[in-house]
């Protein structure tokens, strides 16, 4: 039987290109921003959210969302009061996100469940879940394209943005939010424990072929579309963990790119002294 | 008679227990190209971060555009380079034309059409349109700073704020950058304040030229700042630099 005649293989494709498309869109702001750890910090806090979801009998994916908002918004408050200091937001957010998620697990009656989250489970994926998590998608890839040239502005220079008229707090605010509903999402399918791995690992390999930002953000989609596909027919194949599979591939595929770029420019050298 | 664009007076200012500014007036007119000089400390900066509303005062009044700063929200109107502007483009993986075509923000967003055009304009202006497909990480220190220059220029503004704008900038190029300003405060009408440790340049293409000194302007005619600038070479040649006038 062929990969496509499992409806599970199907849904877990769909899912993934869709997060896919929208997980680089929100790492190229973050990695530019230089707060690559918000992944991380969001992903755990989520792991309460989801633990809080099993607890109460709502959606995972929901509580999952609503513990990120809350974190998100809490990270940029802070951050606001102790601008130099961003990391010890995220530090004090994630910590809080961790303490909470191993108290409410221990109340957690199916711990499946809950572990599921931890590497994601795309192969398990609801047709519930998917309705959810194609909605989210949509709306964070539509505003993030309504927002692409406000966000590109505040995230090179925040003040001459502010300057210039951008309604920088509304569009951080907004931000905020979309980077929320994304790792909520995300945690679903790739695990909360990879989030940020493919928040920043897609951006990482396009920053070092790409040319402009436009290209960087269009580059880190396709890297992630690429590692994302690849990495269900492999995990489908060999019966192995999607989630880690997927990292995995991006890794490698950072260390091939990043290897080509510093033997290139070497071998032309060595070629030009040759003929010389 | 026509308002000033920026009216300032009896401002005071002080970090703490150090005062900065002392009961500091100062005003500028559409279509003049104001050089601010001063020696390291002496608060041009902290003048400028007053100006856009980043510090408040302790005392006194600023008028933007006829309007008390505490009131005005048209920042728009106001372009500006800022003395770090250099490290903006560290690691940021963007071409120069994405750069400058920011500068196209308005009230309506971004231009949607002649955008482009616009932005390859201001880095003709500026020297730097074959530039206009680099990575703005790939570009000197120099380069950068004329690169946020056409940012600046491109927003059609009625006033740019610079402060030391030709930081980095060969002496060649800084001069070109001083004639296209003054170009742009006679043709355009736009006031120009302009932060610069370059007596030499302001001396030769600014209208006014104001020293920063124990808290407040001293306005300076173009002969007491040949006077200065002789006095300066002076020491220069005897190996006694002690830094900008």
């Amino acid at each position: 039987m062929g990969i496509f005649e499992y409806i599970f293989m199907r849904k877990a494709f769909l899912v993934g290109i869709l997060i896919a498309l929208i997980i680089p869109c929100i790492g190229v702001i973050i990695v530019l921003k230089r707060l690559s750890m918000i992944g991380d910090a969001l992903s755990h806090t989520s792991l309460a959210g989801v633990a809080a979801g099993l607890i109460f009998n709502i959606s995972p994916v929901l509580g999952a969302v609503i513990a990120c908002t809350l974190a998100a918004i809490s990270i940029e408050a802070i951050r606001k009061k102790l601008p130099k200091y961003s990391e010890i937001s995220i530090v004090l957010i994630m910590s809080l996100g961790i303490g909470l998620a191993g108290v409410l697990s221990d109340k957690v009656k199916s711990t499946a469940s809950f572990d599921s989250f931890l590497f994601g489970s795309i192969l398990s994926i609801t047709n519930l879940e998917v309705y959810i998590i194609s909605g989210l998608s949509a709306l964070v890839l539509i505003a993030f394209l309504i927002l692409y040239r406000e966000l590109f502005y505040i995230t090179f220079d925040e003040k001459s943005a502010r300057l210039s008229g951008v309604k920088v707090n509304v569009v951080n605010f907004i931000f905020t939010v979309l980077t929320a509903v994304t790792v909520s999402i995300a945690s679903r399918t790739v695990g909360a424990l990879i989030v940020s791995s493919m928040m920043v690992i897609p951006v990482a390999c396009s920053m070092q072929v790409s040319k402009s930002y436009f290209t960087t953000v269009i580059f880190s989609v396709l890297f992630a579309l690429g590692f994302t596909i690849l990495g269900l027919f492999v995990s489908y194949y060999q019966g192995l963990k999607p989630g880690s599979v997927i990292v995995l591939i991006g890794v490698i595929s950072f260390l091939i790119i990043a290897l080509i770029k510093k033997v290139f420019p070497l071998l032309r050298k060595i070629k030009v002294t040759k003929e010389v | 008679m026509e308002q000033n664009i920026i009216q300032v007076n009896n401002l005071s200012f002080s970090y703490g227990t150090q005062k900065v500014l002392k009961g500091l007036d100062f005003y500028i007119r559409k279509g003049e190209f104001v050089g601010l000089i001063g020696s390291n400390g002496s608060g041009k900066s902290t003048f400028i971060k007053l100006l856009l509303d980043e510090l408040k005062s302790d005392f006194g009044e600023i008028q933007l555009f006829g309007q008390d700063i505490k009131k005005f929200k048209d920042y728009r109107r106001i372009g500006y380079v800022a003395q770090n502007s250099i490290e903006l483009g560290s690691n940021f993986p963007a071409s120069v034309l994405e750069i400058v075509k920011l500068g196209t923000y308005s009230k309506y967003g971004f231009l949607k059409f002649g955008a482009k055009n616009k932005a390859l304009q201001a880095l003709e202006w500026v020297g730097m349109q074959k530039y206009a497909n680099r990575l703005i990480s790939n570009l000197s220190g120099g380069q950068k700073q004329r690169v946020m220059l056409a940012k600046a220029l491109v927003s059609d503004c009625d006033l740019l704020i610079l402060d030391e704008p030709t930081t980095g900038v060969d002496r060649k190029t800084s001069a070109q950058i001083y004639e296209l300003l003054k170009q742009k405060a006679i043709q355009q009408k736009t006031a120009v304040l302009m932060v610069t440790h370059d007596s030499e340049h302001a001396s030769k293409y600014c209208s006014r030229i104001l020293c920063l000194g124990l808290g407040n302007f001293l306005e300076l005619t173009k002969e007491q700042l040949e006077l200065e600038l002789r006095y300066h070479h002076k020491h220069i040649d005897e190996g006694e630099d002690n830094g900008n006038i």
